[in-house]
């Protein structure tokens, strides 16, 4: 059986100061991952360096960013399941 | 020591905010508190604009405006307090003027200067409560680590292009479970390195999205004053203008290191 198959799939929408990092990156990607990590390690082989901007050599989520998985706020090893809406955010500044 | 008597509202302001005190929830008593209340707003310009304009004419008695900028052409798509009228003078004198036009109950202090970490803490102490429109992150970690040391609550929103965000930060207490309120930096530790998000100047904004966001900031202090309702405290509330979306994303304080 093939292992992903049976990783949840997952709805992730990225920050746009994110996605404005990477020509073409689109503010919502489906992936299949069973934990946060593996989301990011997920949107980082779509878009190479993604990973790096989310996650830091602690390794742990940047101290600028926040991951929320179905509305509560999320580490690395945050388990995810199935139809999970997950929200990969930077802090803003405009005024 | 006992409190001071709420201030007394005249025939003219009892008709002026009708539509509040005729609200269960709010009522005179809620009234006399926003006209008792001193507000302090960081940047009066596209967060700022829609935030004073509404405590204004929502009646709050003081409203503290710090910002060392002068009104520019490019201010206007968003920045609605201000007028073609007033460009080229300090945008705390041009918020004055509009407040007056709107709403002469209603007393301006103009610090027409940029908060830094000289005059921060003298500036949050004299208010109740601050609400930061801010343009930079310095400013913003500023305004959230002064308005905790001071103990006033922050209500802080932020935009960009089509996107903002807004939080209540309140100072003391605990939540339902017995844990204390977070803070700013429970939600983001520290800003981004430089140059990482661009400013509003760099990437553009859509006026009537710092409307939306600036007024529900207007909102969450018109709460906090009167003591009604259910602020964003422990939340973070996302509005996705292209999406029209609004989601809210829990936060609370983070474990000691």
């Amino acid at each position: 059986m093939d292992a992903s198959a049976a990783r949840p799939v997952v709805t992730v929408k990225i920050a746009a100061v994110l996605a404005d990092l990477f020509p073409g990156a689109p503010r919502e990607f489906i992936v299949q991952a069973q934990c946060v990590g593996e989301m990011i390690d997920a949107l980082d082989q779509q878009f190479p360096g993604m990973g790096d901007r989310i996650r830091d050599s602690r390794p742990a989520i940047r101290k600028h960013m926040n991951v929320f998985v179905d509305g509560e706020r999320a580490t690395l090893d945050t388990p995810l399941s199935h139809h999970d809406e997950v929200f990969v955010i930077t802090a803003i500044s405009g005024g | 020591m006992a409190e001071p008597a709420p201030p007394s509202l005249s025939p003219d302001e009892i008709q002026r905010y009708a539509r509040h005190i005729v609200l269960p929830e709010v009522g005179g008593p809620g009234q006399q508190k926003l006209k008792a209340a001193r507000v302090l707003v960081i940047g009066a310009g596209g967060l700022g604009a829609p935030v004073i304009a509404y405590l204004a004419a929502a009646g709050v008695g003081t409203i503290g405006i710090v910002d060392d900028d002068i009104v520019s052409l490019s201010n206007l798509q968003r920045q609605v307090i201000h007028r073609t009228a007033s460009i080229g003078i300090p945008k705390t004198e041009s918020a004055a003027q509009s407040v007056q036009a709107l709403n002469d109950n209603v007393e301006i202090a103009q610090h027409q200067t940029r908060l830094d970490s000289e005059n921060a803490q003298s500036l949050l102490a004299g208010y109740d409560l601050v609400i930061d429109g801010s343009d930079n992150f310095d400013t913003r970690y500023l305004t959230a680590d002064t308005a905790l040391g001071v103990k006033i609550p922050l209500v802080t929103g932020a935009v960009g292009r089509f996107d903002g965000s807004l939080t209540v930060i309140l100072p003391d207490g605990v939540d339902a479970d017995g844990r204390p309120h977070p803070s700013f930096r429970d939600l983001f530790p520290e800003p981004p390195p430089p140059g990482l998000v661009p400013s509003c100047a760099e990437a553009g904004v859509v006026g009537a999205l710092t409307g939306v966001i600036g007024t529900l900031q207007a909102m969450e202090a018109i709460k906090l004053i009167t003591g009604i309702g259910e602020p964003l405290v422990g939340r973070l509330l996302l509005y996705d203008a292209l999406g029209a979306r609004f989601d809210v994303m829990r936060y609370r304080k983070a474990p000691a290191a």
